[in-house]
Protein backbone atom coordinates (compact mmCIF):
# COMPACT_ATOMS: atom_id res chain seq x y z
CA UNK A 1 0.00 0.00 0.00
CA UNK A 2 1.31 3.47 -1.54
CA UNK A 3 1.94 5.79 1.70
CA UNK A 4 -0.55 8.19 0.13
CA UNK A 5 -3.40 5.92 0.52
CA UNK A 6 -6.42 7.82 0.34
CA UNK A 7 -5.36 10.04 -2.44
CA UNK A 8 -6.78 6.90 -4.14
CA UNK A 9 -9.61 5.11 -2.68
CA UNK A 10 -9.33 1.15 -3.24
CA UNK A 11 -12.28 -0.65 -4.59
CA UNK A 12 -13.65 -1.46 -0.91
CA UNK A 13 -13.15 2.25 0.33
CA UNK A 14 -14.64 3.84 -2.73
CA UNK A 15 -17.97 0.94 -1.64
CA UNK A 16 -18.32 2.05 1.49
CA UNK A 17 -18.43 5.74 0.96
CA UNK A 18 -20.84 5.28 -2.02
CA UNK A 19 -23.11 3.15 0.90
CA UNK A 20 -22.84 5.64 3.61
CA UNK A 21 -23.46 8.01 0.82
CA UNK A 22 -27.20 7.05 0.68
CA UNK A 23 -27.44 7.37 4.17
CA UNK A 24 -26.04 6.61 7.71
CA UNK A 25 -25.36 2.30 8.65
CA UNK A 26 -23.93 0.58 10.91
CA UNK A 27 -20.74 -2.21 9.78
CA UNK A 28 -23.51 -4.68 9.10
CA UNK A 29 -25.28 -2.80 6.91
CA UNK A 30 -22.13 -1.68 5.07
CA UNK A 31 -21.38 -4.88 4.48
CA UNK A 32 -25.21 -6.30 3.33
CA UNK A 33 -25.64 -3.02 1.09
CA UNK A 34 -22.05 -3.45 -0.33
CA UNK A 35 -22.89 -7.02 -1.60
CA UNK A 36 -26.61 -6.35 -2.59
CA UNK A 37 -25.20 -3.64 -4.37
CA UNK A 38 -22.92 -5.29 -6.23
CA UNK A 39 -24.38 -8.76 -6.19
CA UNK A 40 -21.77 -10.56 -4.65
CA UNK A 41 -18.98 -9.36 -6.81
CA UNK A 42 -17.54 -7.49 -4.30
CA UNK A 43 -18.14 -8.56 -0.56
CA UNK A 44 -16.06 -7.17 2.66
CA UNK A 45 -14.74 -8.89 5.55
CA UNK A 46 -15.16 -7.72 8.89
CA UNK A 47 -11.47 -7.27 9.61
CA UNK A 48 -10.83 -5.31 5.91
CA UNK A 49 -14.30 -2.93 6.97
CA UNK A 50 -12.98 -2.16 10.34
CA UNK A 51 -9.93 -1.32 9.35
CA UNK A 52 -11.51 1.05 6.63
CA UNK A 53 -14.18 2.89 8.80
CA UNK A 54 -11.29 2.75 11.32
CA UNK A 55 -9.04 5.07 8.67
CA UNK A 56 -11.97 7.15 7.14
CA UNK A 57 -13.08 8.29 10.87
CA UNK A 58 -9.05 9.27 11.68
CA UNK A 59 -9.05 10.97 7.99
CA UNK A 60 -12.32 12.60 9.12
CA UNK A 61 -14.60 11.25 5.75
CA UNK A 62 -17.04 9.57 8.36
CA UNK A 63 -18.40 10.31 11.95
CA UNK A 64 -19.85 8.04 14.54
CA UNK A 65 -23.67 9.13 14.98
CA UNK A 66 -24.91 7.10 17.33
CA UNK A 67 -23.65 3.53 19.74
CA UNK A 68 -26.94 0.96 20.36
CA UNK A 69 -25.74 -1.31 22.16
CA UNK A 70 -22.81 -3.38 20.22
CA UNK A 71 -24.35 -1.62 16.85
CA UNK A 72 -22.12 1.61 15.70
CA UNK A 73 -23.65 4.13 13.01
CA UNK A 74 -21.68 5.85 10.75
CA UNK A 75 -22.74 8.59 8.57
CA UNK A 76 -20.12 10.24 5.50
CA UNK A 77 -19.18 14.01 6.64
CA UNK A 78 -18.39 16.82 3.84
CA UNK A 79 -15.17 15.93 3.48
CA UNK A 80 -15.78 12.30 2.93
CA UNK A 81 -18.54 13.30 0.51
CA UNK A 82 -15.58 15.47 -1.79
CA UNK A 83 -13.34 13.08 -1.48
CA UNK A 84 -16.42 10.02 -2.85
CA UNK A 85 -17.10 12.93 -5.68
CA UNK A 86 -13.67 13.41 -6.67
CA UNK A 87 -12.89 9.44 -6.97
CA UNK A 88 -16.26 9.35 -9.19
CA UNK A 89 -14.99 11.45 -11.21
CA UNK A 90 -11.50 10.24 -11.55
CA UNK A 91 -13.15 6.67 -12.53
CA UNK A 92 -15.67 8.44 -14.92
CA UNK A 93 -13.30 10.25 -16.73
CA UNK A 94 -11.60 6.52 -16.86
CA UNK A 95 -14.39 5.36 -18.45
CA UNK A 96 -14.80 7.80 -21.03
CA UNK A 97 -10.90 7.47 -21.92
CA UNK A 98 -11.67 3.71 -22.44
CA UNK A 99 -14.80 4.32 -24.63
CA UNK A 100 -13.39 7.16 -26.69
CA UNK A 101 -12.29 6.40 -30.50
CA UNK A 102 -8.72 5.92 -30.79
CA UNK A 103 -7.38 9.02 -33.27
CA UNK A 104 -4.65 8.20 -35.21
CA UNK A 105 -1.50 11.08 -34.12
CA UNK B 1 -7.63 -36.98 31.72
CA UNK B 2 -6.37 -33.67 31.33
CA UNK B 3 -8.54 -31.10 30.35
CA UNK B 4 -6.02 -28.02 29.37
CA UNK B 5 -2.99 -28.97 27.12
CA UNK B 6 -0.11 -27.13 26.25
CA UNK B 7 1.90 -27.26 22.90
CA UNK B 8 4.80 -25.88 21.53
CA UNK B 9 4.10 -23.57 18.96
CA UNK B 10 5.84 -24.62 15.67
CA UNK B 11 5.35 -21.14 13.58
CA UNK B 12 6.22 -17.84 14.19
CA UNK B 13 3.70 -14.99 14.37
CA UNK B 14 4.64 -13.50 11.11
CA UNK B 15 3.84 -17.33 9.53
CA UNK B 16 0.01 -16.26 10.02
CA UNK B 17 -1.69 -18.67 7.40
CA UNK B 18 0.77 -21.74 9.10
CA UNK B 19 -0.57 -20.68 12.50
CA UNK B 20 -3.94 -20.62 11.50
CA UNK B 21 -3.43 -24.21 9.54
CA UNK B 22 -2.10 -25.68 12.59
CA UNK B 23 -4.57 -24.29 15.13
CA UNK B 24 -7.64 -25.39 12.66
CA UNK B 25 -5.67 -29.13 12.95
CA UNK B 26 -5.81 -28.69 16.32
CA UNK B 27 -9.72 -28.09 16.24
CA UNK B 28 -9.95 -30.69 14.34
CA UNK B 29 -8.09 -33.26 16.23
CA UNK B 30 -10.64 -31.45 19.46
CA UNK B 31 -8.06 -29.16 21.14
CA UNK B 32 -9.74 -25.70 21.00
CA UNK B 33 -7.32 -22.70 21.40
CA UNK B 34 -7.63 -21.10 24.54
CA UNK B 35 -4.32 -18.85 25.32
CA UNK B 36 -1.91 -18.95 22.55
CA UNK B 37 2.32 -18.04 23.26
CA UNK B 38 1.27 -16.34 26.61
CA UNK B 39 4.59 -18.12 28.20
CA UNK B 40 6.90 -18.02 25.56
CA UNK B 41 6.15 -19.78 22.70
CA UNK B 42 3.21 -22.15 24.14
CA UNK B 43 -0.05 -22.54 23.18
CA UNK B 44 -2.70 -24.06 25.97
CA UNK B 45 -5.86 -26.05 24.42
CA UNK B 46 -8.76 -27.15 25.74
CA UNK B 47 -10.11 -30.68 24.97
CA UNK B 48 -13.41 -31.32 23.34
CA UNK B 49 -14.79 -32.91 21.15
CA UNK B 50 -13.38 -32.13 17.31
CA UNK B 51 -14.26 -29.43 15.82
CA UNK B 52 -14.43 -27.21 12.23
CA UNK B 53 -13.11 -24.05 13.36
CA UNK B 54 -11.59 -20.86 11.19
CA UNK B 55 -8.69 -19.07 13.04
CA UNK B 56 -7.51 -16.27 11.55
CA UNK B 57 -5.02 -13.91 12.63
CA UNK B 58 -5.45 -10.04 12.37
CA UNK B 59 -3.18 -7.47 12.70
CA UNK B 60 -3.64 -5.28 15.92
CA UNK B 61 -4.38 -1.74 16.36
CA UNK B 62 -2.95 -2.45 20.08
CA UNK B 63 -2.09 -4.78 22.59
CA UNK B 64 -5.95 -5.67 23.36
CA UNK B 65 -8.81 -5.34 21.19
CA UNK B 66 -11.57 -2.83 22.76
CA UNK B 67 -14.51 -3.99 23.59
CA UNK B 68 -16.24 -1.83 20.72
CA UNK B 69 -13.75 -3.61 18.39
CA UNK B 70 -14.50 -7.47 19.72
CA UNK B 71 -18.32 -6.45 19.89
CA UNK B 72 -17.88 -5.69 15.82
CA UNK B 73 -16.02 -8.41 14.61
CA UNK B 74 -18.98 -11.05 16.75
CA UNK B 75 -21.93 -9.24 14.66
CA UNK B 76 -20.13 -10.44 12.02
CA UNK B 77 -20.12 -13.98 13.31
CA UNK B 78 -16.13 -14.19 14.23
CA UNK B 79 -15.33 -14.33 18.02
CA UNK B 80 -12.05 -13.32 19.80
CA UNK B 81 -10.38 -15.60 21.12
CA UNK B 82 -6.94 -14.63 22.28
CA UNK B 83 -3.78 -12.59 21.25
CA UNK B 84 -1.04 -13.29 20.36
CA UNK B 85 1.80 -13.90 22.93
CA UNK B 86 4.71 -11.80 24.38
CA UNK B 87 3.75 -8.39 22.59
CA UNK B 88 0.50 -8.64 20.86
CA UNK B 89 0.93 -8.30 16.99
CA UNK B 90 -1.90 -10.35 16.29
CA UNK B 91 -5.18 -10.87 17.96
CA UNK B 92 -6.50 -14.56 16.84
CA UNK B 93 -10.57 -14.36 15.89
CA UNK B 94 -12.56 -17.68 15.14
CA UNK B 95 -15.77 -19.01 13.41
CA UNK B 96 -17.30 -22.18 13.51
CA UNK B 97 -19.92 -21.26 10.95
CA UNK B 98 -18.70 -21.95 7.47
CA UNK B 99 -21.10 -19.17 6.27
CA UNK B 100 -19.68 -16.50 7.89
CA UNK B 101 -17.84 -14.37 5.31
CA UNK B 102 -13.98 -14.14 5.70
CA UNK B 103 -12.30 -11.53 7.82
CA UNK B 104 -10.22 -10.13 4.88
CA UNK B 105 -10.73 -9.48 1.92
CA UNK B 106 -8.87 -6.77 0.66
CA UNK B 107 -4.99 -7.20 0.66
CA UNK B 108 -4.77 -3.59 0.02
CA UNK B 109 -6.45 -2.94 3.04
CA UNK B 110 -4.59 -5.57 4.94
CA UNK B 111 -1.56 -3.96 4.30
CA UNK B 112 -2.80 -0.71 6.10
CA UNK B 113 -3.67 -2.86 8.80
CA UNK B 114 -0.42 -4.04 9.46
CA UNK B 115 1.02 -0.73 9.73
CA UNK B 116 0.64 0.00 13.87
CA UNK B 117 2.09 -3.68 13.91
CA UNK B 118 5.32 -2.34 11.68
CA UNK B 119 5.88 0.75 13.51
CA UNK B 120 5.90 -1.65 17.19
CA UNK B 121 8.27 -4.31 15.50
CA UNK B 122 10.37 -1.16 14.47
CA UNK B 123 10.06 0.38 17.91
CA UNK B 124 10.97 -2.59 19.38
CA UNK B 125 14.03 -3.52 16.91
CA UNK B 126 15.32 0.34 18.71
CA UNK B 127 14.94 -0.76 22.27
CA UNK B 128 16.67 -4.22 21.39
CA UNK B 129 19.45 -1.93 19.90
CA UNK B 130 20.18 0.00 23.04
CA UNK B 131 19.44 -2.78 24.88
CA UNK B 132 22.34 -4.63 23.24
CA UNK B 133 24.58 -1.57 23.08
CA UNK B 134 24.36 0.10 26.70
CA UNK B 135 26.28 -3.38 27.99
CA UNK B 136 28.76 -3.21 25.21
CA UNK B 137 29.42 0.00 26.03
CA UNK B 138 29.60 -0.34 29.95
CA UNK B 139 31.58 -3.55 29.10
CA UNK B 140 34.45 -1.16 27.01
CA UNK B 141 34.68 1.04 29.47
CA UNK B 142 34.17 -0.33 32.75
CA UNK B 143 35.66 -4.26 31.79
CA UNK B 144 37.88 -4.16 34.81
CA UNK B 145 35.30 -2.84 37.44
CA UNK B 146 32.95 -5.39 36.04
CA UNK B 147 36.30 -8.04 36.99
CA UNK B 148 36.51 -6.67 40.49
CA UNK B 149 33.14 -6.84 41.31
CA UNK B 150 32.77 -10.26 39.75
CA UNK B 151 29.67 -9.06 36.92
CA UNK B 152 31.52 -10.56 34.40
CA UNK B 153 28.94 -13.64 34.05
CA UNK B 154 26.10 -11.57 34.43
CA UNK B 155 27.64 -9.30 32.08
CA UNK B 156 28.01 -11.77 29.60
CA UNK B 157 24.61 -13.23 30.29
CA UNK B 158 22.92 -10.37 29.77
CA UNK B 159 25.05 -9.49 26.49
CA UNK B 160 24.11 -12.73 25.40
CA UNK B 161 20.12 -12.35 25.40
CA UNK B 162 20.64 -8.93 24.46
CA UNK B 163 22.12 -10.16 21.09
CA UNK B 164 19.75 -12.96 20.73
CA UNK B 165 16.92 -10.09 21.20
CA UNK B 166 17.94 -7.76 19.26
CA UNK B 167 18.49 -11.07 16.32
CA UNK B 168 14.72 -11.68 17.43
CA UNK B 169 13.20 -8.24 16.69
CA UNK B 170 15.62 -7.95 13.61
CA UNK B 171 14.07 -10.92 12.37
CA UNK B 172 10.60 -10.41 13.36
CA UNK B 173 10.91 -6.67 12.20
CA UNK B 174 11.82 -8.48 8.30
CA UNK B 175 9.22 -10.67 8.49
CA UNK B 176 6.33 -8.64 9.37
CA UNK B 177 7.84 -6.35 6.76
CA UNK B 178 7.84 -9.55 4.53
CA UNK B 179 4.56 -10.14 5.04
CA UNK B 180 3.75 -6.43 3.79
CA UNK B 181 4.53 -7.95 0.48
CA UNK B 182 3.09 -10.60 0.56
CA UNK B 183 -0.03 -9.15 0.91
CA UNK B 184 0.94 -6.62 -1.78
CA UNK B 185 1.91 -9.14 -4.54
CA UNK B 186 0.59 -12.15 -2.82
CA UNK B 187 4.15 -13.71 -2.45
CA UNK B 188 4.94 -16.62 -0.26
CA UNK B 189 7.53 -15.55 2.94
CA UNK B 190 10.46 -17.73 2.38
CA UNK B 191 10.69 -19.29 6.46
CA UNK B 192 13.78 -20.94 7.02
CA UNK B 193 14.16 -23.95 9.34
CA UNK B 194 17.06 -21.98 11.00
CA UNK B 195 14.76 -19.84 12.83
CA UNK B 196 12.92 -22.35 14.66
CA UNK B 197 16.46 -23.74 15.99
CA UNK B 198 17.18 -19.79 17.07
CA UNK B 199 14.00 -19.33 18.91
CA UNK B 200 14.28 -22.45 21.11
CA UNK B 201 17.63 -21.24 21.60
CA UNK B 202 16.08 -18.20 22.83
CA UNK B 203 13.60 -19.53 24.83
CA UNK B 204 15.76 -21.51 26.67
CA UNK B 205 17.86 -19.13 27.62
CA UNK B 206 14.97 -16.68 28.95
CA UNK B 207 14.18 -19.00 31.22
CA UNK B 208 17.24 -20.43 32.18
CA UNK B 209 19.12 -16.34 32.69
CA UNK B 210 16.18 -15.78 35.26
CA UNK B 211 17.91 -18.17 37.77
CA UNK B 212 21.24 -17.38 36.94
CA UNK B 213 20.13 -14.32 37.39
CA UNK B 214 18.94 -14.60 41.01
CA UNK B 215 21.68 -16.78 41.79
CA UNK B 216 23.88 -13.80 41.54
CA UNK B 217 21.53 -11.23 43.35
CA UNK B 218 21.70 -14.05 46.32
CA UNK B 219 24.86 -14.13 46.50
CA UNK B 220 25.88 -10.47 46.72
CA UNK B 221 27.22 -9.49 49.90
CA UNK B 222 25.30 -8.25 52.54
CA UNK B 223 25.25 -4.16 53.89
CA UNK B 224 26.09 -4.08 57.39
CA UNK B 225 24.80 -0.59 58.86
CA UNK B 226 27.74 1.77 60.21
CA UNK B 227 26.36 1.49 63.73
CA UNK B 228 26.77 -2.13 64.00
CA UNK B 229 30.48 -1.61 62.75
CA UNK B 230 33.05 -3.44 65.32
CA UNK B 231 35.70 -0.61 64.32
CA UNK B 232 36.02 2.84 63.91
CA UNK B 233 36.30 3.60 60.31
CA UNK B 234 39.80 5.19 59.21
CA UNK B 235 38.23 7.11 56.11
CA UNK B 236 34.83 8.24 58.06
CA UNK B 237 33.99 11.63 57.87
CA UNK B 238 34.57 11.63 61.86
CA UNK B 239 38.27 10.26 61.68
CA UNK B 240 38.76 12.66 58.89
CA UNK B 241 37.49 15.92 60.42
CA UNK B 242 38.06 15.30 64.24
CA UNK B 243 37.18 19.26 64.91
CA UNK B 244 34.07 19.17 62.94
CA UNK B 245 30.80 18.23 64.69
CA UNK B 246 29.26 15.82 61.93
CA UNK B 247 25.59 14.86 62.60
CA UNK B 248 24.99 11.53 60.59
CA UNK B 249 21.94 10.02 59.61
CA UNK B 250 22.38 6.48 60.89
CA UNK B 251 19.83 4.79 59.75
CA UNK B 252 21.31 5.85 56.13
CA UNK B 253 24.94 4.97 56.61
CA UNK B 254 26.45 1.76 55.74
CA UNK B 255 29.45 -0.28 55.19
CA UNK B 256 29.75 -3.49 53.30
CA UNK B 257 33.21 -5.71 52.65
CA UNK B 258 34.30 -8.54 50.80
CA UNK B 259 36.47 -9.39 48.69
CA UNK B 260 36.95 -10.96 45.11
CA UNK B 261 39.87 -13.11 43.63
CA UNK B 262 41.59 -10.14 42.10
CA UNK B 263 40.45 -7.54 44.77
CA UNK B 264 41.28 -9.17 48.14
CA UNK B 265 39.08 -6.39 50.04
CA UNK B 266 36.56 -4.13 48.94
CA UNK B 267 35.17 -1.40 50.60
CA UNK B 268 31.94 0.44 50.04
CA UNK B 269 31.13 2.87 52.71
CA UNK B 270 28.72 5.63 52.38
CA UNK B 271 27.68 8.44 54.81
CA UNK B 272 24.81 11.06 55.07
CA UNK B 273 24.56 14.00 57.22
CA UNK B 274 25.86 17.51 57.81
CA UNK B 275 28.64 18.81 59.03
CA UNK B 276 29.88 21.94 60.67
CA UNK B 277 33.31 23.45 61.49
CA UNK B 278 34.01 25.94 64.15
CA UNK B 279 32.69 29.27 62.77
CA UNK B 280 31.28 28.10 59.54
CA UNK B 281 27.84 26.85 58.37
CA UNK B 282 26.70 23.49 58.32
CA UNK B 283 26.69 21.78 55.27
CA UNK B 284 24.33 18.55 54.47
CA UNK B 285 26.62 16.11 52.65
CA UNK B 286 26.13 12.57 51.29
CA UNK B 287 30.19 11.19 51.23
CA UNK B 288 30.76 7.71 49.95
CA UNK B 289 34.36 5.99 49.47
CA UNK B 290 34.46 2.66 47.30
CA UNK B 291 38.28 1.41 48.55
CA UNK B 292 39.50 -1.79 46.63
CA UNK B 293 42.72 -3.45 48.13
CA UNK B 294 43.80 -5.10 44.32
CA UNK B 295 46.19 -8.36 44.17
CA UNK B 296 48.86 -6.12 42.02
CA UNK B 297 49.35 -2.47 41.90
CA UNK B 298 49.19 -2.41 38.23
CA UNK B 299 45.20 -3.21 38.12
CA UNK B 300 45.00 -1.09 40.98
CA UNK B 301 46.20 1.74 38.72
CA UNK B 302 44.63 0.60 36.05
CA UNK B 303 41.27 0.68 38.02
CA UNK B 304 41.74 3.99 39.21
CA UNK B 305 42.37 5.48 35.58
CA UNK B 306 39.33 3.32 34.17
CA UNK B 307 37.15 5.05 36.73
CA UNK B 308 38.62 8.81 35.98
CA UNK B 309 38.24 7.62 32.24
CA UNK B 310 34.47 7.17 32.50
CA UNK B 311 34.14 10.27 35.26
CA UNK B 312 35.82 12.39 32.77
CA UNK B 313 33.47 11.05 29.64
CA UNK B 314 30.80 13.21 30.87
CA UNK B 315 30.54 16.85 29.10
CA UNK B 316 29.51 17.81 32.28
CA UNK B 317 32.16 17.25 34.91
CA UNK B 318 35.53 19.62 35.01
CA UNK B 319 38.67 18.15 36.32
CA UNK B 320 40.17 19.74 39.47
CA UNK B 321 43.82 20.15 40.30
CA UNK B 322 44.58 18.74 43.44
CA UNK B 323 47.85 18.28 44.84
CA UNK B 324 48.90 15.22 47.83
CA UNK B 325 52.00 13.91 48.95
CA UNK B 326 52.40 9.78 48.86
CA UNK B 327 49.88 8.71 46.66
CA UNK B 328 50.90 7.27 43.28
CA UNK B 329 48.01 8.81 41.57
CA UNK B 330 45.46 11.33 42.51
CA UNK B 331 42.70 13.28 40.41
CA UNK B 332 39.57 14.92 40.97
CA UNK B 333 36.61 16.26 39.51
CA UNK B 334 33.58 18.28 40.36
CA UNK B 335 30.44 16.72 38.23
CA UNK B 336 27.16 18.67 38.50
CA UNK B 337 23.86 16.35 39.27
CA UNK B 338 21.97 15.88 36.36
CA UNK B 339 18.91 14.63 37.76
CA UNK B 340 19.29 17.42 40.97
CA UNK B 341 19.83 20.65 39.82
CA UNK B 342 21.96 23.05 42.44
CA UNK B 343 23.93 19.59 43.40
CA UNK B 344 27.61 18.47 42.82
CA UNK B 345 29.27 15.66 43.03
CA UNK B 346 33.08 15.57 43.71
CA UNK B 347 34.85 13.07 43.58
CA UNK B 348 38.72 12.22 44.15
CA UNK B 349 40.66 9.03 42.57
CA UNK B 350 43.63 8.08 44.69
CA UNK B 351 46.16 5.29 43.95
CA UNK B 352 48.83 4.39 46.02
CA UNK B 353 50.41 0.64 45.29
CA UNK B 354 47.58 -1.40 45.56
CA UNK B 355 45.22 0.40 47.18
CA UNK B 356 42.33 2.73 45.34
CA UNK B 357 40.45 5.00 46.85
CA UNK B 358 37.66 6.54 45.20
CA UNK B 359 35.54 9.36 47.44
CA UNK B 360 32.97 10.83 46.28
CA UNK B 361 30.97 13.97 47.82
CA UNK B 362 27.59 15.28 46.97
CA UNK B 363 26.84 18.75 48.59
CA UNK B 364 24.71 21.43 47.32
CA UNK B 365 27.43 23.77 46.85
CA UNK B 366 30.44 23.81 44.44
CA UNK B 367 33.09 24.25 47.43
CA UNK B 368 33.83 21.64 49.82
CA UNK B 369 33.56 21.35 53.63
CA UNK B 370 37.36 22.22 53.25
CA UNK B 371 39.67 22.65 50.79
CA UNK B 372 40.39 20.11 47.95
CA UNK B 373 44.10 19.11 48.57
CA UNK B 374 43.46 19.37 52.48
CA UNK B 375 40.57 16.40 52.26
CA UNK B 376 42.18 14.13 49.37
CA UNK B 377 45.77 14.21 51.55
CA UNK B 378 43.39 13.12 54.47
CA UNK B 379 42.36 10.42 52.35
CA UNK B 380 45.75 9.64 51.34
CA UNK B 381 46.55 9.58 55.11
CA UNK B 382 44.13 6.74 55.71
CA UNK B 383 45.96 4.42 53.68
CA UNK B 384 48.49 1.96 54.67
CA UNK B 385 49.61 -0.23 51.90
CA UNK B 386 49.55 -4.10 52.20
CA UNK B 387 48.44 -3.65 55.73
CA UNK B 388 44.46 -4.61 56.46
CA UNK B 389 42.14 -2.63 55.53
CA UNK B 390 41.26 0.29 57.34
CA UNK B 391 38.52 -0.58 59.68
CA UNK B 392 40.73 -4.09 60.37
Amino acid sequence: MPKKAMEILTESMFYVLMALSKGPMCGIDIAAWITQKTKGRVQLGPATLYTILGKFEKEQYIAETEVEGRKRTYRITSRGADAYQAELERLRACIADADRKEVSL
Amino acid sequence: MRKCIHRLIPYPCYETDSVQSWLECMAANGLILQIYGILANIATFERNTPQTIRYRLIPSQRDLPTVSEQQFYTGFGWKYVTTYGRLGYFHIYACSDPSVPEMETDPQIQVLALRPVICRTMRLFFIALLTFCVPLYWMRHHILQGLVHELWLLQSLFLLWSAMFLIDRTIVMLRIWGLRRRFTHASPLRYRKMEQGFYLGYSALVFSIIPLMLLCICTAPKDTRLRDAAEPIAFASSELYPEAIIRLDENNCHIEEYSTPIAVQIIDYSEIGSITFPETDSVTFEYSIDYYRMVHPQLAQRLAQERAASISANPQSTEMPVEVTGSDLAMAYLDPSWYTPGRYDTVVIIQKDNIVLIASVYTYSRVLPTSLNEFAQALVDTITPGKEAPNG
